[in-house]
């Protein structure tokens, strides 16, 4: 065989290892998706409703405790506070100082965000009633947190044991963007289970079984 | 010299090792290489669009359940409706239905598909084009005003409506336009209503009260297959034949009929006849019990053979003895044969019936048509007075396809069709007018009279579709009236009718509520508010003299015309269309789960065929597959033959309602490979419609010809073994024996090794005896067991179709399981054998047996041993858990099953039909190709309870909490599933009853399924005589 051969083969061989550590460093294994944190079509932000108005997670994803889907709130539960509240204090206190300034009555202010929200449901955001003009429409969130089709978590199950939210979903209340925290892998449930069986959880026992069909049927 | 493509002679050059050059290699090597680095990456975002505005009730993922009526057939059974993220994705029985309680039939469960069906018509068709519902009805006025201003008929045929409000609405549209409504069962009780008018002076059907019956006669009647109410009759036949009450009644049932059904399986004692030989043999009957109360006049003695003479004899005896001792008989019968229904009734009368077995206080309305005033209509379109014809709920170029009303239909005015398929008459039709699936629309039902039922709707009407009720009023008011929703109709018509009904002094609204959130009101019979003001009582009583009056009429007139002409050869057969459990009269011909369901009896799947009795059979050389062809006067019908012990020996059966232009849909279905032989056959159907070889409007044919074409097409059979040989699956115990508290006696002799149960045995056991840690100390929480009743199963496979819908079971079509490649996870095994003791022909000593058979959950199950990837595992609870996504596909598991309950996919079956996907339990994993599957106990119904009950902070699963879906839907309530260390449990008390047993005992698996012998129950006369005689020499029977 022909030296020139030779080296081009070495050469070769070179790049597709070269080639395998670069995309074995990008890839996760399948299902992994830590760190996902996917842009979102209005921009809410957890840090501010969990974290600083110290919302309980279970006003919004009230599924959590009845079903095994947490579930998303419907656009009137953001409405419950969202008729009256139109758009960030800090926005409405600036434009109330510059009305002040220019000796003109406060003009209502309507968040670029919140707009979105008013106009899903095709409602006059000052007013509150519906445009007949316009048809509402879905918000199509992106979802993060996503198990493959064979594993079936139940979220009731692990709230009313008392597990945290945090425990799985991470600091929540300190994101402006929602992430993925953990990995969310079946070693990192595997580990949850075998050790709320042995140390408990909330200070009570419980028998978090690791059958295989505890999870998969 | 011609080469030939492939010359033995030159062989190629042999290649050594891989037949893959460096070059290739390294192609393939770069590309796999590729594809793993490219295939780690995020799977494609997934988006989730929370409702804007969220209905109270609605929690994303949690099931809610609405009280309906079942709408599978006429029989108006309760169905509870799982409605899932505002899916409806089963039906389940209603338990608190005084009528089903609680079962449902494989029919009413699967008629869910249809609801998902994506070849449904999708709205109004006029002229075959697509229109709006005002051009429809635009057409349909002025249509039905040509008719009449031609002085033709207007004629609305429909099968019988067991809904007060589509009645009434029928009336309503008439009255207006001077119609005529005929209604037609294509599985009629015509006669009864008809022997009834003659007897009691008012056209109604009893409602039959099996539970209260001491000895049943069933004369044709497949009670607990197909007729009429079966789901009913199954629950009232376990009633009266439990064997674990504390004073078990010794009932006894006799069923005589030319074809093998279900209630001839469960027969205590069966005969077989020619159809013919049924009204000579009730006549006797009626003589030599009753001779009182028949006219002088009788007719000229039949010619009954030797041992329906005998077992005339036999009848007339027991029958007597029964009502002697105060107990009661029951003898119903199928016959469309006016005087045959006659002298039932005159039997039932004689024997004190009436009342207690037959009720007449509230009769049943799941059959109201009239055979008479459909042949009517039929004369009348041949005669071509009929101008315009409406057809709803029913076919009727399909089911008499040999009648010729083709060419009658083309002189039609105008002819309207509201099925929702496009069937034989819709394919016709001027005018289709699609009506909604029952789960899509509000409606009511009154199944008997007094129990009323509203249907709630579960899901928005999902086509552009329309009640049968509102177009009957949008037909009947003037044009341009506005019509009215179908729930303000339905309130309307039970604010002013139904309600008055109820005695519990509630206000309209609380009733209606109360009504539509228990799923059944039971409220005064129509007949008996009206009637109460003039007459002291409404039932109807029987009347000696008509009785008399009108067979001596009827049999003056038969001796006239002589007995039907014996002028046919010999070796001729007798024809019998016969319902099939699942397909029924073929309303269902577009349903796959149906056409999958293996019949209880013959298991075969897809298709129809000719049942001949084996010595037929013999004699015309054939065996099953083989396909003969059927002649009778100049239709001829090629079908696969099938011979099928237990049946006449002159008669050839024929499922009804296949060949439906309907099924021409399943040509594709199933995986797609070599060899792949398509589930519908060389006509484009499934199945051929036997109805092409009738001649009137019967169901049965004399002097047809079978003869052997020398073809084949083969069975898709899920049984190979007709009979379990030389070991015994199916284990019995007599009636006597049982109460005598001596179980394994009976049973003795014909097992491998002892095998008395619950004591000391013997096993073979390599295991080391501290091996079975998981006995009580290791997992003290629960076991999850199962119990299955053999005495109870009937055989309906409800079973079969609870598991297909909850477990999103595929469906794989005729060519997979011809390769016994069948998915489902519920077989019903059935296994004949030889009645001992009994006396007669084979088919008439034939014995039948049903097993349920599903994954057995074994302690020490030979699967998990041999499973290279720990795919599939015991838990701690008792179940062998089978994790799909770590199966790799060895099928060593399958292999070692000594009960062949384990499925493999051999390919992924064909889920593309987003429309049909809506059926999908979103809570059971849909399996992909090379992956193993079986039974799991319903493990995700068992993990919802676990949660449900640590949710509300207690430990113990409630017993009636998980319910697994076979468990639910059995009309006989054959199987308990739940925790056998409950002591408190229904599976804990089922397995202390004696008559329990395990299979394969032998083998050491230890299932967790238990089965309950069999009862053989004797005749209830002579009974110390018979005792004495068997209980020294009886061993009960064996199926070998």
């Amino acid at each position: 065989m022909s030296r020139a051969l030779n080296i081009l083969l070495a050469v070769g061989a070179g790049l597709a290892l070269l080639a395998l550590i670069t995309a074995l460093g990008a890839a996760r294994l399948p299902g992994h998706q830590q760190g996902y944190t996917p842009e979102q079509p209005i921009e809410f932000s957890h840090l501010l409703h969990a974290g600083e108005l110290k919302m309980d997670c279970l006003y919004c994803h009230h599924g959590a405790e009845s079903s095994r889907h947490a579930g998303l709130p419907a656009a009137s539960t953001c409405m419950n506070c969202h008729q009256f509240v139109t758009a960030p204090i800090a926005e409405i206190r600036a434009e109330d100082q510059r009305a002040l300034v220019a000796e003109r009555p406060a003009e209502p202010v309507v968040s670029t965000e919140l707009a979105k929200l008013y106009d899903a449901l095709a409602i006059d955001p000052l007013t509150g009633l519906p445009l007949p003009s316009r048809d509402p429409h879905t918000i199509r969130w992106e979802k993060i947190h996503v198990l493959p089709d064979f594993v079936y978590f139940d979220h009731r199950a692990h709230v009313t044991v008392g597990i945290d939210c945090a425990a799985c979903h991470g600091p929540v209340d300190s994101m402006l963007r929602v992430r993925q925290d953990q990995t969310l892998t079946m070693g990192f449930c595997i580990d949850c289970h075998r050790r709320s069986s042995s140390e408990g959880v909330a200070g009570l026992d419980v028998n978090a079984s690791t059958d295989c069909s505890t999870c998969h049927y | 010299m011609k080469r030939n493509p492939v010359d033995p002679t030159t062989p190629e050059p042999p290649t050594r090792g891989l037949p893959l050059h460096r070059r290739s290699f390294l192609q393939a090597a770069g590309f796999s290489l590729a594809a793993v680095a490219t295939g780690c990456h995020r799977p494609p975002p997934h988006s989730s669009r929370p409702y804007l505005e969220a209905p109270g009730e609605v929690v994303a993922g949690r099931p809610l359940y609405y009280a309906s009526v079942c709408d599978g057939c006429s029989a108006g059974c309760g169905t509870l409706v799982k409605v899932r993220d505002g899916r409806p994705i089963k039906l389940e029985g209603l338990d608190e239905h005084p009528g089903s309680r609680g079962g449902l039939c494989a029919m009413g469960q699967a008629s869910l598909l249809g609801l998902y069906d994506s070849r449904r018509l999708r709205g109004p068709l006029v002229a075959g084009r697509d229109a709006t519902w005002a051009e429809a009805d635009g057409a349909i006025r002025s249509g039905l005003a040509q008719a009449r201003a031609a002085g033709r008929g207007i004629r609305l045929l429909t099968p019988s409506l067991h809904s007060p409000t589509e009645r009434a609405a029928a009336a309503r549209f008439v009255e207006l336009q001077g119609a005529v409504h005929v209604v037609h069962d294509p599985l009629s009780a015509s006669a009864i209503l008809d022997a009834h008018a003659v007897t009691h002076g008012r056209r109604l059907l009893p409602r039959y009260r099996f539970e209260r019956a001491d000895l049943i006669v069933g004369l044709d009647a497949d009670f607990l297959g197909t007729w009429i109410s079966p789901v009913e009759f199954a629950a009232g036949y376990r009633a009266a034949r439990r064997p674990d009450v504390a004073s078990p009644r010794p009932s006894y049932h006799i069923q005589l009929e030319p074809t093998l059904t279900l209630s001839g399986c469960k027969a205590d004692r069966r005969l077989t006849l020619r159809p013919d030989e049924i009204p000579a043999l009730i006549s006797a009957l009626s003589h030599a019990l009753a001779p009182g109360l028949m006219p002088d006049r009788a007719p000229e003695g039949g010619s009954l053979a030797a041992n329906l003479a005998a077992a005339v004899a036999d009848l007339a005896r027991q029958l007597q003895q029964v009502a002697e001792a105060g107990g009661h008989s029951l003898i119903v019968s199928g016959s469309d044969d006016l005087t045959t229904q006659v002298l039932i009734n005159g039997l039932n009368f004689h024997l004190g019936n009436y009342a207690a077995t037959v009720d007449l206080e509230h009769p049943s309305l799941q059959r109201q048509g009239s055979d008479v005033a459909f042949a009517e209509l039929v004369a009348e379109l041949r005669r071509g007075e009929v101008g315009a014809l409406l057809v709803a709920g029913l076919d009727p170029l399909h089911e008499f396809e040999g009648a010729g009303l083709q060419t009658t239909f083309e002189d039609l005015d105008l002819l309207v069709s509201l099925s929702p398929q496009s069937d034989a008459t819709a394919a016709v039709a001027d005018i289709v007018c699609p009506s909604h699936h029952f789960l899509e629309s509000w409606g009511d039902a009154e199944p008997v009279e007094g129990l009323l039922a509203v249907r709630q709707p579960t899901i928005a009407p999902l086509w552009n579709t329309r009640s049968l009720r509102a177009g009957l009023d949008a037909w009947s008011t003037i044009e341009g009236a506005a019509t009215v929703d179908d729930l303000v109709a339905l309130q309307a018509y039970w604010r002013q009718e139904i309600h008055p009904r109820d005695s519990r002094g509630m206000d309209f609204q609380s009733f209606w509520d109360r009504t539509v959130h228990d799923g059944v009101a039971l409220l005064l019979p129509a007949s008996a508010t009206t009637a109460s003001a003039t007459t002291a009582s409404a039932t109807p009583a029987f009347d000696t003299l008509a009785f008399a009056t009108w067979l001596s009429e009827a049999w003056r007139s038969t001796t006239q015309t002589t007995a039907p002409a014996s002028d046919t050869p010999t070796d001729a057969f007798t024809l019998v269309l016969y319902p099939k459990v699942g397909l029924g009269e073929g309303r269902h011909a577009d349903n796959p789960w149906l056409h999958e369901l293996p019949d209880p009896i013959s298991k075969v799947t897809w298709g129809n065929y000719a049942c001949l009795s084996p010595s037929a059979a013999g004699r015309l050389g054939v065996k099953d597959g083989d396909i003969v062809r059927l002649r009778a006067g100049e239709a001829a019908l090629e079908l696969p033959a099938l011979v099928q012990p237990g049946q006449h020996d002159d008669v050839v059966a024929v499922a009804m309602g296949y060949g439906n232009r309907r099924s021409e849909r399943f040509r594709d279905i199933g995986p797609e490979w070599i060899g792949t032989s398509p589930s519908t056959d060389d006509e484009g159907r499934v199945g051929r419609n036997g109805a092409r070889l009738l001649e009137g409007l019967g169901r049965v044919r004399h002097g047809v010809a079978v003869e052997a074409t020398g073809s084949r097409r083969e069975l898709a059979k899920t049984q190979q073994w007709e009979r379990s040989d030389d070991r015994v699956l199916v284990e019995e115990v007599t009636l006597q024996a049982l109460l005598a508290g001596n179980v394994a006696a009976e049973h003795g002799g014909q097992e491998h090794g002892s095998k008395e149960h619950g004591g000391q045995k013997h096993r073979a056991d390599l295991y080391p005896d501290d091996h079975r840690a998981r006995d009580s100390a290791a997992h003290p929480a629960r076991k999850w067991g199962m119990s299955i009743d053999l005495d109870a199963c009937t055989g309906c496979s409800a079973c079969v179709i609870a598991c297909q819908a909850e477990n999103n079971l595929p469906v794989v079509g005729y060519d997979e399981v011809r390769r016994h490649r069948d998915m489902q996870w519920m077989r019903i095994d059935r296994y004949y054998g030889a009645s001992e003791g009994a006396t007669g022909t084979e088919a008439d000593t034939l014995d039948i047996a049903f097993q349920p058979m599903l994954c057995q959950h074994c302690d020490q199950a030979p699967c998990e041993t041999v499973c290279p990837v720990l795919a599939t595992v015991q838990t701690e609870e008792g179940l062998n858990a089978q994790a799909y996504n770590r199966c790799v596909g060895t099928r060593y598991c399958a292999n070692n099953c000594p009960f062949k309950v384990r499925r493999f996919n051999w390919f992924d079956y064909q889920r593309d039909d987003p429309v049909a996907n809506l059926v999908l339990n979103p809570d059971v994993v849909v399996r992909s190709r090379g992956v193993m599957e079986k039974c799991s106990f319903c493990v995700q119904r068992i993990e919802n309870a676990k949660i449900e009950a640590r949710s509300r902070g207690e430990q113990r699963v409630r017993d009636d909490e998980v319910r697994s879906a076979c468990q639910q839907s059995c009309p006989a309530k054959a199987i308990v599933f739940g925790d056998v260390l409950d002591e408190a449990s229904q599976v804990a008390a089922s397995r202390r009853d004696r008559r329990g047993y395990r299979l394969l005992e032998e083998l050491n698996v230890q299932p967790s399924v238990d089965y309950l012998r069999r009862v053989r129950r004797r005749p209830l006369v002579d009974e110390s005589a018979a005792n004495a005689k068997n209980e020294a020499t009886d061993g009960g029977s064996s199926h070998g």
